[in-house]
């Protein structure tokens, strides 16, 4: 079932801000790259729950590191997206695409 | 995976992200703020017990849940502001009078006095059974035998307060407040000095050396704080004392004596003979510290015992005088306290029928969102949780209601003291502190449950046809429950607006009083001479020939003035509550049993009556003539002469008044405005100049126009005379008797305050109904006039519930004012709390507040199409 499921629209983002980010990919930087990219604020803590979420779903995969003093030494967890995390967000994108075409306000084309 | 971790991490990101914008430029501010703001945000994160799915309907804990219905309140309020804004303000306005009156009755009635174990003071009273006056002052020899004969203080004083004249070294003379007490006064009270000491026995008996005891205040302002003020010696009321003392700020006593004037300003022993004094004249308050196995009830009772001693030894004066006991904290409130309650029942109603508009609003919103309501619960959130959710929206906006009212409490309790009654005894004590925020918070919690358990348990029922669509709420429980709260606010209202009826009523009637004098273009001052114009004998400085030349100066200076029509100078302006209770013997007129005759004395200059609008109406006022070595002579007043000489021979008459005969000379007209009862005391007038060695205090100047025109030339006149004379409160009459409504005026100003609010709170109410009645039935309407209904039975369809329970809970408020009625009766002045015409004036009022308040649904209704509203089916 999960092979067939896409992204909901906030997975999507984040989904999209860890494929970003690569290899420095955590709680800030993801964060950050979501709020400078779409301009809309995002919580750090819906970001966690979402993250959470995907990583019970097998979308993204996470591993802890010491952190430095920038942040009073607490752990960092970094992020990776997993293949079924990369086709859940080709799924939605997909979606999205195909329900586009046809309307001009919003498909960018003339047909 | 553990949770501890989780947080870390989130901490971790949160603080490099702050340190990352810090670096960046931002200011500490605006990065704290952002901090908040994602703290705030991630609230559900935080709190989550366990990693699974946010969304599982059974684990989460009750904090969590109550968490997340906060910011679901927080934000479906925000969906709506005005409708929020509204229910807010209503309960700002209920819970805020609430709080302002807790302020009020805290800071008055509830806090102690401020003298040790406060709650041991006690005053006796005696009862003139036979003139009705239950506390009344007790006289000096009877004040030495409660000493003597009572078993149950272990101190006990006397006191009288007076105003007298001080006139330091090289100042200007000031006029003080004095209290004259006996030697125990301070241990009563239990205040220690901070200079000095208190009286000794030995000081406290006539020709014993003078001494004076100096306030805080008085030694702080007229002696600069002076440590060496122990010794000195002082100019005050004509005589040279010594300072033996200086009392702490908290020395102060209730304005509980019959001249009392204020805070004490100096202290003065009582230093009398009883033995060489009758029993007549009384105006001691006495005061005593209870010994500690005694309570007040068995005090009262041995005191009473001891009057009845005393009436049995001295049947003439002591015959019908009772003897008891009150507690000081009690007597220090005295009228005050049916005002505050009074208020705080006025206040109730107010929160209540807040309450009740809260509570329709609540439920019109809560059956808005039956849809929403609805899918939640068929999706799984059982009613307890909905209830819970629509609870935590009532207990928001009930603590914004609290925080809003509390600030509206803050400005309120600051304007009763301001323009509030000044006779109140630690009134400016009263603030909105933290207590206060407490109690709001209590009653916004209370408040959230009266108005959010009914809208909340209805709200939360599963009805699918709300679900689908379907049109209802006009009747069924919801539709009783909304035109019971209409019922309510009536009711509410009605009471209300019958307290500002009666009170406003009230303060005419006062207005209307004639004073029995004349009242305009009166200016008044007090007026204190400046030592070099008093004349020494025996070390003491007394008015004398030299002080007459100088009042007699003043007065044709200020004759000779365009400005001035007439002058005239007494002992007290015409309003005053001077010298009452002087014992009086008429010659040849036996009194009937059981009365002696008391009256108010003044003494007055010989153009007093004249200048005042006294009306003469028998024989003459006082001349010239009248002076020292001349016959002694009185004039009387109305009702002297009804109540004593009712064949109408007053003139002639001899009475005996202050160890003088005086002859009855002429007949004046009654003063209505000493107070505000109408019932003017018998009043016996003698002439200045036959009252030696006692000064004017009044300077009484009638001018051509509006008095305050001629303040300053008045002022530059007298002081031509002699620049050190002290005026003492220039002011005009109609001013005084201004300040002697201020009490009332300030009733009904809060009553009428309160009755505006209630009236439109309840006519929004009623609005709210009627249109949410109109628009609900609207499609019943419809099938109605497309059957050929007649309007007024649609009218009835429609409204007909509402205006019987409107009617109905009118009815009930009469009820209710009707039998509060007779609580209120003796704060009314010449308006019974029955009077009908209130309560037509009531009806009225209310009847056409809903008319229009209902007039704008009403008319949309019989507009209606049946048509247009048949096809939206």
């Amino acid at each position: 079932m999960t092979d067939r499921e896409a992204a909901g629209q906030f997975e999507q983002l984040v989904l999209l801000g860890v494929l970003h980010m690569d290899d420095n990919a955590y709680g800030m930087t993801v964060r950050r790259e979501i709020e400078e990219r779409t301009g809309r604020s995002v919580s750090l803590g819906a970001l966690y729950a979402t993250l959470d979420r995907m990583e019970r779903k097998g979308f993204v995969r996470s591993g802890l590191a010491p952190g430095g003093s920038e942040r009073n030494r607490r752990a960092k967890r970094f992020y990776r997206v997993e293949p079924a995390g990369l086709r859940a967000l080709r799924r939605a994108l997909m979606e999205t695409d195909r329900m586009r075409v046809g309307v001009p306000a919003v498909s960018g084309r003339s047909s | 995976m553990t949770r501890r971790t989780r947080r870390e991490e989130f901490f971790g990101d949160l603080v490099e992200e702050a340190r990352l914008r810090r670096t960046r430029g931002q200011s500490r501010v605006r990065v704290m703020l952002w901090v908040i703001g994602q703290m705030w945000t991630s609230i559900p994160f935080l709190v989550r017990r366990d990693s699974r799915t946010p969304r599982s309907s059974t684990s989460d804990s009750i904090l969590v849940e109550s968490v997340r219905d906060l910011r679901m309140a927080i934000r479906a309020w925000r969906r709506k502001p005005i409708f929020t804004a509204v229910v807010i303000m209503t309960l700002a306005l209920g819970i805020g009078a609430s709080t302002a009156m807790f302020s009020l009755v805290d800071g008055v009635l509830l806090t102690s006095l401020p003298y040790p174990e406060s709650d041991r003071l006690a005053v006796v009273w005696t009862e003139d059974r036979a003139r009705g006056v239950e506390r009344d002052h007790v006289a000096i020899p009877d004040f030495y035998d409660y000493q003597q004969r009572n078993r149950v203080f272990q101190s006990l004083a006397a006191f009288y307060a007076d105003g007298n004249d001080f006139h330091p070294d090289g100042g200007r003379p000031v006029r003080l407040n004095v209290v004259v007490a006996s030697y125990g006064i301070f241990d009563v009270l239990g205040v220690e000095p901070v200079l000095g000491r208190g009286f000794t026995a030995e000081e406290d008996r006539p020709n014993a050396r003078l001494v004076a005891v100096l306030s805080h205040g008085l030694w702080v302002r007229q002696f600069a704080g002076d440590p060496d003020v122990l010794g000195r010696r002082i100019e005050f009321g004509g005589e040279v004392r010594t300072v033996i003392g200086v009392m702490p700020p908290s020395a102060d006593l209730p304005p509980i004596n019959v001249w009392s004037r204020g805070k004490p300003d100096i202290w003065l022993p009582l230093a009398v003979d009883p033995a060489t004094l009758g029993r007549a004249w009384k105006y001691l308050t006495v005061m005593g510290r209870l010994r500690d196995d005694i309570d007040l009830h068995s005090a009262g009772r041995e005191m009473a015992d001891v009057g009845e001693q005393l009436a049995s030894e001295f049947p003439g004066t002591n015959r019908d005088r009772g003897v008891w006991v009150e507690a000081l904290e009690t007597a220090a409130i005295g009228d005050a306290r049916a005002a505050l309650w009074m208020l705080t029942g006025a206040v109730s109603v107010l929160l209540l029928l807040a309450c009740a508009n809260v509570t329709n609003l609540q439920l019109a919103r809560a059956l808005e969102r039956g849809r929403e309501l609805t899918i939640r619960g068929a999706l799984g959130a059982g009613r307890g949780r909905l209830v819970r959710q629509l609870m935590v929206e009532s207990g928001m906006v009930a603590m914004a209601g609290a925080l809003v009212g509390t600030g509206f409490a803050a400005a309120a309790v600051q304007g009763v003291i301001v323009y509030g009654p000044t006779d109140v005894y630690r009134l400016g004590n009263a603030t909105v502190d933290a207590r206060a925020l407490a109690f709001a918070v209590s009653l916004a919690g209370l408040t959230a449950l009266l108005f959010g358990t009914l809208p909340a348990l209805k709200g939360s029922r599963p009805d699918l046809r709300l679900a689908l669509g379907t049109r209802s709420g006009g009747t069924g429980r919801s539709g009783t429950l909304r035109d019971t709260m209409i019922a309510v606010q009536v009711g509410m209202a009605v009471v209300l607006i019958l307290g500002a009826v009666l009170f406003g009523g009230s303060l005419l009637r006062l207005r209307q009083v004639d004073p029995g004098f004349d009242p305009d273009r009166l200016a008044v001052v007090g007026i204190v001479p400046p030592r070099s114009v008093l004349d020494a004998s025996d070390g003491q400085f007394i008015f004398g020939p030299r002080t007459e030349a100088f009042y007699s100066t003043i007065s044709d200076r200020l004759r000779a003035l365009d400005a001035v029509q007439s002058v005239a100078l007494g002992w007290y302006h015409p309003a005053a509550t001077g010298i009452t209770n002087i014992p009086l013997a008429i010659e040849g007129a036996p009194l009937p049993p059981g009365v002696d005759a008391v009256a108010f004395f003044s003494a007055v200059s010989t153009d007093y009556f004249e200048t005042s609008g006294l009306p003469l109406r028998l024989g003459r006022a006082f001349t010239t003539q009248d002076r020292e070595d001349a016959r002694p002579v009185a004039v009387i007043n109305e009702t002297l002469a009804r109540r004593y000489f009712p064949a109408g021979n007053a003139i002639g008459a001899r009475l005996r008044v202050w160890d003088t005969t005086r002859t009855v000379v002429g007949v004046v007209g009654d003063v209505n405005a000493n107070d505000l009862t109408g019932h003017a005391p018998a009043t016996v007038y003698a002439p200045i100049l036959q009252m030696p060695g006692n000064g004017y205090r009044e300077l009484l100047v009638r001018t051509v126009r509006e008095p305050r025109g001629a303040f300053d030339q008045l002022r530059e006149s007298i002081w031509a005379v002699h620049p050190e004379v002290v005026l003492d409160d220039l002011t005009t009459m109609n001013d005084i008797l201004g300040g002697q409504y201020r009490t009332p005026r300030f009733h009904a100003a809060v009553l009428g305050g309160f009755g505006v609010m209630a009236l439109v709170i309840a006519a929004v109410g009623i609005f709210g109904v009627m249109a949410h009645n109109v628009s609900q039935r609207a499609h019943d309407v419809g099938i109605c006039i497309a059957l050929g209904a007649s309007a007024r039975s649609v009218l009835r369809l429609v409204v007909g519930r509402s205006v019987a329970f409107a009617a109905a809970g009118g009815f009930v408020g009469v009820a209710v004012s009707v039998a509060a009625g007779s609580a209120i009766e003796g704060m009314l002045f010449g308006i019974s709390a029955a009077d009908p015409r209130a309560y037509l004036v009531v009806a009225a009022t209310i009847a056409a507040v809903s008319l229009l308040a209902s007039a704008g649904p009403v008319v949309r209704l019989m507009r209606v199409d049946p048509v247009t509203v048949l096809r939206s089916d």
